[in-house]
């Protein structure tokens, strides 16, 4: 059991790398062309980095390949001007357009204008909510938490203030404090969707095993199948005699009935549901269909199934994730019992967690009786890429089963040793989904 | 080798189901051949392996079976002291699986396997082609 835990480079997957360029895009809305210059000097100090004002960021220079090493340590402004609001409405509209947006801006608040940089924030905050803005004052002419109450709370870490007469060492760092923070934000949501995406592919995976799994033991009764419809076929047919080609007939239809049952249950198993809703179903008839795909592995390594308490239930739920978390578990039983083992199931119905409802939970264990899991390991077996079964586990199985069980079906999942023998899996789920 | 021969040989038939070991049975019997020892599982079939006076000329014997499978069947018998050179046919319904089954089949020195479903006439040829016997020898023996 000392084996180590199999890890998945998450690099192989597909899509995992994306180039990420740093954006470096700063506007200043101000309607002095002094202070727009001074702060332009800045940042970006030469002149080669400054963008005129009139020329639309389509016609930018091409960005300096960010992010190399050398050169990462290196500010790398692009700088926009904008003197009055319709102005930097306009540039704000054609930076989305182009798919270049502003990762900041410092806005003045007295632009001279009908409308205050503060209402001009919010108003850009319409068309780009992700530019962070940070407001250049002389006066304390609004509150902080008045700024806040305009641009509302969701926002409170978007913007930032300073006030005039401000050193070039507070422009400087509060540009790059709010571009960093920009890019941080930007490249956290495209991690979190590359995760999310990589996540999908490995449940994906992990039911196509159980696919393969389920595939090897209907290929097996098949077989069978297919061997008493040929056989009987064939004997029937060279003996002639009218009493055998009835009986074989009869075997024939069996055989046919059963491989279409058969058949009907793989392909539920297959149907992958991108979002599968909680519907009524019975419960028990989740855990019996788990048995029957399982029944050729059981039956091979002798296990026997014993259904101690066995309450038959109806629960809101999703009938194949129920399958899928089933034979998951009787897969990971059998794996630790042999020559021969035993499989304890119960399913009954029990209090809530917060304990004012009875029999509004139903619970359900499934014991095994194999060697149990050793202290120093239990912690880790819920571990995503955690498997003690080598190269035929993936170490996803129990983590599936519990994201099945608490995330689709909000109930709880959890895992011990009994305290006789074996492993115990207790799985609770409300019987109606909460709105 | 005459039809007598054949009707004096003796083989066993190794399968969980039924069904499948009545069918070939059946096959068998069409083929000429009189005498068998059936068996549900490995273990069933070690035991009449074990028993030196009843005669066994071959063996047919399924591959997946609960509690010994058709593999520990076949080794047990290779390495028994007065049997080890039984003629041994493996049946199997798993295709995907067929290379692995080859490889470790050959390390033990299987005689032939059948993949199911089969019709009459592969048996045929592969029970006669174990038995080292030819058809000739068979039908006008």
């Amino acid at each position: 059991m000392t084996q180590a835990a199999k890890k998945l480079n998450v690099v192989d997957l597909p899509q995992a790398k994306k180039d990420y360029e740093y954006n470096w895009r700063v506007l200043i809305v101000e309607d002095e062309p002094a202070i727009a210059e001074g702060i332009k000097a800045i940042i970006a100090p030469a002149p080669a980095a400054v963008v005129p004002i009139n020329r639309s960021s389509r016609s930018a220079p091409p960005n300096k390949p960010a992010g190399t090493p050398s050169e990462s340590h290196k500010d790398q402004f692009e700088v926009v001007w904008a003197k009055n609001p319709t102005e930097a409405l306009h540039h704000i509209k054609q930076s989305i357009l182009n798919g270049k947006p502003f990762a900041m801006g410092f806005f003045d608040v007295l632009l001279g204008s009908e409308i205050d940089g503060i209402e001009l924030v919010r108003q850009i905050h319409l068309m780009d909510p992700k530019i962070h803005a940070v407001f250049v004052t002389a006066y304390h002419d609004r509150t902080v938490d008045s700024i806040n109450q305009i641009l509302g709370a969701n926002k409170s870490d978007r913007w930032d203030y300073m006030n005039k007469p401000f050193t070039d060492g507070a422009i400087l760092q509060k540009a790059r404090n709010a571009v960093a923070m920009w890019n941080l934000k930007e490249q956290k949501k495209l991690q979190d969707e590359q995760l999310s995406e990589a996540s999908q592919l490995l449940r994906q995976n992990e039911r196509n095993s159980t696919v393969a799994a389920v595939g090897r033991s209907v290929a097996h009764e098949f077989g069978n199948l297919l061997m008493h419809i040929v056989g009987h076929a064939e004997i029937a047919l060279m003996k002639g005699d009218l009493a055998q080609m009835r009986n074989a007939l009869t075997t024939i239809l069996k055989a046919g009935e059963t491989a279409s049952s058969v058949l009907s249950k793989f392909k539920k198993m297959n149907n992958v549901e991108v979002n599968p809703e909680l519907v009524n179903i019975k419960l028990n008839a989740s855990i019996d269909e788990a048995i029957d795909l399982m029944a050729h592995d059981f039956n091979k390594r002798n296990i026997k199934v014993t259904k101690i308490k066995y309450h038959q239930v109806e629960i809101e739920a999703n009938h194949h994730s129920l399958v899928q978390v089933f034979i998951n578990l009787f897969t990971n039983a059998a794996y630790v019992m042999s020559p021969s083992g035993q499989i304890d199931i119960s399913v009954a119905k029990c209090v809530n967690p917060e304990g004012d409802k009875p029999d509004s939970w139903v619970e359900i264990k499934v014991r095994d009786h194999g060697p149990g899991i050793p202290q120093d390991v239990l912690p880790y077996v819920m571990n995503p890429f955690y498997t003690t079964k080598g190269n035929k586990g993936t170490g996803l199985g129990l983590p599936i089963c519990k994201e099945i069980i608490e995330a689709e079906h909000l109930g709880e999942f959890s895992l011990a040793n009994h305290p006789a023998k074996g492993v115990e899996v207790t799985i609770k789920v409300p019987i109606k989904q909460e709105e | 080798m005459s039809k007598l021969n054949i009707s004096r040989m003796t083989i066993m038939i190794v399968d969980d189901d039924d069904e499948v070991r009545g069918i070939i049975k059946d096959y068998l019997t069409m083929f000429g051949f009189r005498s068998f020892i059936e068996a549900r599982d490995g273990a069933e079939a070690y035991r009449f392996v074990l028993d030196t006076i009843q005669r066994i000329d071959l063996i047919i014997s399924d591959w997946e079976m609960p509690r010994t499978d058709g593999l520990s069947l076949l080794k047990a018998v290779r390495s028994h002291n007065g049997r080890y050179q039984t003629p041994f046919i493996m049946v199997t319904s798993q295709q995907s699986q067929e290379r692995m089954k080859i490889t470790s089949a050959k390390r033990h020195a299987i005689d032939c396997y059948i993949v199911k479903p089969f019709r009459s006439e592969i048996l045929r040829e592969k029970v006669f082609q174990a038995l080292k016997l030819t058809e000739d020898a068979a039908q006008t023996g």
